[in-house]
């Protein structure tokens, strides 16, 4: 059975359709990226996916039951999610966030059950945190932070990870540090869906892509059956070329299509 | 380290209002006190502390200690620290509702009906305040729909004032601006504690989502938080417990604002932690400020609410200054 399955979601605001007839299923294990221009529809596609606004038509199945029957407690046990990193309301300990991770179990900062809080320690070890539990979140840097993120999504332990551009702004080593260790989740037999905009970083970790354009998905499947120079033109409107190498592809833009 | 923090705020809010109960124009010994205390002492001595002291010192705690955890959880929800009753025109709104009510004489028509229309005041307010919050997620515009609320508020407060038929409901209007604790009783407390307590009971049981709600709505949704739920949770919470503290002593600023700022630091910024011990500082500091008006030597004695909003009101500029105020 799909970790997350969506069949023929649409959802349009003031008149002007967002998503029309999206329907994709992720399997355990798998990093797929989505990607698409800006306004294409991801993040909106990524709330529907998780049952946090409502689809016009269409319906979205996690672990084979309805996300929008699930309380929200019972869905946050099933699917994380990273939105675009915001900055914190207040400069809460870096423990702390994370353990707001596990808000859909019950937990709160400074009561966690020891379950959480070996949940907690292993999201921090996955996230290379070890030393930082005791800073407050506003004097760390942009890539400090989004591990932080990414540590309270992956204390929840859900089978599913959806995140909304979790490398935005990041400078090019912690795009990578990060990408990795969306990876690693993945690995770990999590399904991870992730909006991201550099498409290198989508050709190097990417398991599967799943390209967007005006609000429907365009094309789906692996790096290799997918990335291809007449796609990124029509899809982006860039001219770029697509080499073989090694495993995937790499990729050069030479700039807007003509 | 919170439940430190807690404890030492407890002993020392009990510690003010003992200090209250040997304060005061009546020279009293503590031995005379604690026996009076315990109903063994002189009648007359009796009668000062139980009938005067001990209601208006425990008016002052309760209705420091809603403001407080008030003001702690409004800025949960909005999050922003500058959100507080007395900003955002909740108070303001309560009163002007309770001088309605005396306007037209209906508060005759039972005990009851002071606190209800101070609670509808600041129930109508919170939820004009959220409704604004939610659409523009601005916390210049939130300051600014509560500055409008409060001037509102004030402005048809002057209005009832301008047409007060005599001397004496002018006096009564002006005591519900100012805020004063003088002359309650333990009558006026009961009235008024059912709510306060329902409504510090419904904010206590959904605090935990405060704590979420630092991660941002969306992030906090993600995480479990039934969104909704809790907005209707803090407003009606916030409602009840601020509009029984006014209809218990009156407009009092800035409380809900100086003691969550003051804790913040020892709860390790949860704004789920922030709610027993900004209740705790808030009485304490209304006690504290309630010996200060009694004891001052002038000729009429200073409103309580008056020195509260001269501490307050530079307080709220420092904090707004040093910015964080856009977000």
């Amino acid at each position: 059975m799909s970790v997350l399955e969506t069949r023929g979601l649409t959802y349009s605001a003031e008149g002007r359709p967002l998503v029309e007839d999206a329907s994709f299923r992720l399997e355990p294990g798998e990093l797929t990226m989505l990607i698409g221009p800006n306004g294409s529809g991801k993040s909106t596609l990524l709330r529907l996916a998780l049952g946090l606004l409502a689809p016009d038509a269409g319906e979205v199945l996690i672990d084979g039951a309805g996300v929008r029957g699930l309380s929200p407690m019972a869905r946050a046990r099933k699917a994380a999610y990273l939105p675009q990193t915001r900055p914190l309301a207040w400069p809460m300990p870096v423990r702390d966030v994370i353990a707001l991770g596990r808000f859909a179990y019950g937990a709160a900062p400074g009561q966690l059950s020891a379950e959480d809080a070996a949940a907690v320690a292993r999201a921090i070890a996955a996230c290379r945190l070890a030393g930082f539990e005791s800073r407050a979140a506003d004097t760390l840097s942009g890539g400090e932070l989004a591990r932080v993120h990414l540590a309270r999504a992956l204390a929840a332990e859900t089978p599913l990870l959806v995140a909304d551009e979790p490398v935005a702004a990041l400078d090019p080593r912690y795009q990578h540090e990060v990408a990795q260790l969306f990876a690693a989740a993945a690995h770990e037999g999590r399904a991870v869906l992730t909006v991201v905009h550099d498409l290198t970083l989508a050709a190097r970790y990417a398991d599967r892509l799943i390209w967007m354009k005006d609000g429907r998905i365009v094309a789906d499947g692996s790096v290799a059956e997918t990335m291809a120079a007449e796609r990124l033109a029509e899809v982006f409107g860039i001219d770029a070329e697509v080499m073989p190498s090694g495993s995937g592809v790499s990729l050069t833009v030479a700039g807007p299509a003509r | 380290m919170t439940a430190r923090t807690n404890a030492l705020l407890a002993l020392a809010l009990a510690g003010a209002i003992l200090l209250a109960l040997l304060l005061g124009s009546v020279p009293l010994s503590p031995m005379r006190v604690l026996s009076a205390l315990g109903l063994q002492g002189h009648p007359g001595d009796t009668l000062v502390v139980w009938q005067i002291r001990l209601p208006r010192a425990l008016a002052a705690a309760v209705v420091g200690a809603a403001l407080g955890m008030s003001g702690a959880a409004l800025q949960g929800l909005l999050r922003n620290p500058l959100a507080e009753p007395g900003i955002l025109g909740v108070s303001a709104t309560a009163a002007l509702f309770a001088t309605f009510v005396l306007f037209f004489g209906l508060a005759g028509a039972g005990p009851l009906v002071l606190p209800l229309a101070a609670i509808a005041g600041a129930l109508a307010a919170t939820l004009v305040v959220a409704i604004a919050a939610l659409r523009t997620r601005s916390a210049v515009t939130l300051i600014l729909v509560g500055i409008g609320l409060s001037s509102f508020s004030a402005a048809l407060m002057a209005l009832l004032m301008n047409l007060a038929p005599n001397p004496f409901t002018l006096a009564d209007m002006i005591n519900w601006t100012l805020g004063t604790v003088a002359n309650r009783s333990f009558a006026d407390l009961a009235y008024a504690a059912p709510f306060l307590a329902i409504g510090a009971a419904i904010l206590l049981a959904t605090r935990r989502g405060l704590a979420a709600l630092a991660l941002g709505e969306e992030a906090a949704e993600g995480v479990g938080l039934d969104l909704r739920r809790q907005r209707l949770a803090v407003i009606l919470g916030a409602g009840l417990a601020t509009g029984a503290a006014v209809s218990l002593a009156g407009a009092i600023g800035f409380v809900g604002i100086v003691a969550p700022h003051l804790v913040r630091p020892f709860v390790g910024y949860d704004p789920a932690r922030l709610l027993v011990p900004s209740a705790l500082l808030g009485g304490l500091v209304l006690v504290l400020a309630d010996i200060g008006v009694r004891l001052l030597p002038t000729d009429s004695e200073l409103r309580l609410g008056v020195v509260a909003a001269l501490i307050g009101a530079p307080i709220f500029v420092w904090i707004a200054a040093r910015g964080r105020l856009v977000r």
